[in-house]
């Protein structure tokens, strides 16, 4: 099969370009994490009924939806969702926010979907998050807990916070099956376009087109009889690795590979579309796209050079344990000066690790796999995720 | 001994192969020249964990050519038979008695520091008044660099009579110390888990190993002391700094005051008398 292959590039790459941002909007937009609040209903609903602890924990990697998820099955549910604390309100030791959180009623359900901002890695900063656990377990209500992995590893090793609850919930990581089902249910268009999605280098099919498509039907025959055909003469699907790819390296964070797939899409400009299909369905009311997937060997992965020293790991290591900081809280944090804090921020905006947002610095997800392996390679506290 | 004797041990000299003597000699000291360069920056270039047990085969490796060569160049010059075999043996075994004996010495306890597994680099050890971390250990000495980027370079023999103190014994991390001296009237109980937490909440901590306080009362004051491990060796005095530093403004926090007068002053050479 694979040797009948043309040696030449199926497509030249710089017959093609970026897609545009309808087209993004398109094929592979935001993801809509509200869809999976129904089997997130379903699990907690089990939970409710065989619960030993009165609280559970909903663990989730960063860029993993966790949170979103959560908030909308609170909002769905009608249950009250806790803002986490002021960073002011945690190192000052305040406890009104605990007195504010306690009156609310020991029996009413309520969601935390922010735990790991209810505390942060500084000698006067796990007082609060002490008393909270403590009155959450304890306490008869049912209440759901959302917390970053990363946290949660903190909480565990520093606070053994998994003693006084029950083993965390978390999303299953998405496979090569779940990732191909994912991405081809993101495209919002309304039946008027279809999507064909093919491997740059060979031709091969990233997504397998669905059977009952009359262009990808066709589509796969003119791949199958002009490279492909067995001896049988039956045609049989040539599937991509590059799912297979994504999902190891993204560890199925469907952040993560979410946005490694938006950066390996490519088009063909609408002047030259490809293989002649678009022209012959012109006079028909639904138009064909193919769309071509950089092969997983071009992908510009970010990586942190070999330099990337002490002081970069930790001011890494620290956002990845709270979540979105200020540069003013990572001084607090941190024991580095406020220049070099800031030096080395903008180092990481200007290489694409970081992202700064309302004056919250945080991790993008394309930078986040090299980033977990340098703190993995230097023996710093990771997640279980 | 007769001088026949003596003539008779060696090889007869036209069928000595001195251009493969030669050649043994320099191929081995080019390997053990690759040695000290290419395992040293692979050791950088890879993760902690690796380096810790890339570093100590250095010395073994070297060992082993060294060997190696002795045993190729040997049969070379020397007819071995039994005879010969004792008479070389005794005429090396003077020599050395005489010559070569710290060297020797030297060498053995060498070897025997790879078998007791006494230092490695990576390690952080105390030997005489040198503290540092083993950047070598070649075949008669081992290098140390101390935190003030000397390197001292102390003779194996050092094993057979002095006390070697190693603080990590192969490990990455090693166990730190900071101390406070405070006036004793405060609240000890506020001040233990301040502590504990200034340690908790450290960027350099090493979680997987227990932190602790100790308290003891002085003369002069309230000693305690803060032992946890960083996560790094290397980073054992940015460590012991960060948790003084930041100690020290947990401590002010809580509203106490350090030991005052001469006694305080003398109390660092009592930072011992307790563990």
């Amino acid at each position: 099969m694979g040797d009948s292959k043309s040696e030449e590039p199926i497509r030249a790459q710089d017959e093609l370009k970026s897609l545009s941002d309808e087209l993004y909007a398109q094929i592979a937009p935001e993801p809509d994490w509200t869809e999976l609040v129904t089997a997130l209903n379903e699990a907690l609903e089990k939970g409710l009924t065989t619960r030993v602890s009165q609280a559970q924990i909903v663990v989730g990697a960063p860029f993993s939806g966790i949170t979103e998820t959560l908030e909308h099955w609170a909002k769905h549910r009608g249950i009250k969702i806790i803002k986490p604390p002021s960073p002011e309100t945690i190192l000052n030791q305040e406890q009104q926010w605990l007195q504010r959180l306690e009156e609310e009623g020991s029996a009413r359900p309520l969601v935390i979907s922010h735990l790991e901002r209810c505390y942060l890695r500084h000698h006067h900063g796990l007082k609060l998050i002490r008393q909270l656990l403590q009155w959450l377990s304890t306490r008869p209500g049912y209440c759901v807990l959302g917390c970053s992995s990363w946290a949660w590893a903190y909480f565990s090793k520093a606070l053994q916070a998994e003693k006084l609850f029950s083993i965390p919930w978390t999303l299953g990581a998405l496979n090569q099956e779940r990732l191909q089902q994912w991405f081809s249910n993101l495209n919002t268009s309304q039946q008027q376009e279809t999507f064909i999605f093919r491997q740059l280098d060979n031709g091969d099919f990233v997504i397998p087109p669905s059977r009952d498509d009359s262009f990808t039907k066709r589509t796969t025959q003119k791949r199958f009889t002009s490279v492909s055909v067995d001896s049988d003469d039956t045609a049989r699907t040539e599937a991509s690795t590059f799912l297979t790819d994504l999902a190891a390296y993204s560890r199925g964070n469907p952040g993560v590979a979410w946005a490694l797939w938006r950066q390996s899409l490519q088009g063909v400009p609408e002047t030259k579309n490809d293989d002649h299909d678009h022209a012959s369905d012109l006079d028909k009311p639904t138009q064909n796209h193919t769309i071509w997937v950089k092969p997983w060997s071009q992908i510009q992965h970010l990586a942190l050079s070999e330099s990337a020293d002490r002081s970069t790991l930790q001011i890494l290591h620290t956002l990845l344990l709270h979540g979105p900081l200020p540069a003013s809280l990572l001084i607090e944090l941190l024991p580095l000066s406020g220049f070099e804090i800031r030096r080395i921020l903008t180092y990481l905006e200007y290489r694409n690790f970081l992202i700064s947002a309302r004056g919250q610095w945080q991790l993008t997800p394309l930078g986040y796999p090299a980033v977990r392996q340098a703190l993995e390679e230097e023996g710093y506290l990771l997640d279980s995720l | 001994m007769p001088t026949e004797t003596i003539a008779d041990i060696f090889q007869d000299p036209s069928k000595i192969g001195l251009l493969q003597v030669f050649l043994i000699i320099v191929l081995s000291w080019l390997l053990l020249r690759l040695i000290d360069w290419f395992i040293p920056w692979l050791a950088e270039r890879l993760a902690g964990g690796a380096r810790l047990y890339l570093l100590p085969s250095m010395p073994i490796l070297k060992f082993v050519i060294l060997i190696i060569a002795t045993t190729l160049i040997l049969p070379l010059l020397i007819d071995f038979t039994l005879k010969n075999l004792i008479t070389v043996l005794g005429a090396i075994g003077l020599a050395l008695g005489f010559a070569f004996k710290d060297y020797v010495s030297s060498i053995i306890a060498g070897i025997v520091a790879i078998y007791e597994r006494t230092y490695r680099p990576g390690d952080w050890v105390k030997i005489d008044q040198a503290y540092g971390e083993v950047r070598s250990s070649g075949l008669r000495a081992l290098k140390v660099l101390t935190p003030d980027d000397t390197i001292v370079t102390i003779p194996h023999a050092k094993l057979w009579d002095t006390n070697i103190y190693n603080d990590n014994t192969g490990a990455r991390d090693l166990l730190c110390v900071a101390d406070f001296y405070l006036d004793p009237r405060h609240e000890a109980h506020s001040v233990r888990e301040a502590l504990y937490d200034v340690a908790l909440t450290s960027i350099f901590v090493q979680l997987d190993h227990s932190i602790t306080v100790i308290v003891a009362e002085k003369p002069w004051g309230t000693h305690y002391r803060l032992k946890a491990y960083p996560m790094d060796g290397r980073d054992q005095f940015l460590f012991t700094s960060d948790l003084t530093v930041r100690g020290k403004a947990a401590l002010a926090a809580l509203g106490t005051n350090p030991a005052q007068g001469w006694p305080a002053l003398q109390s660092g050479s009592d930072t011992t008398s307790f563990e």
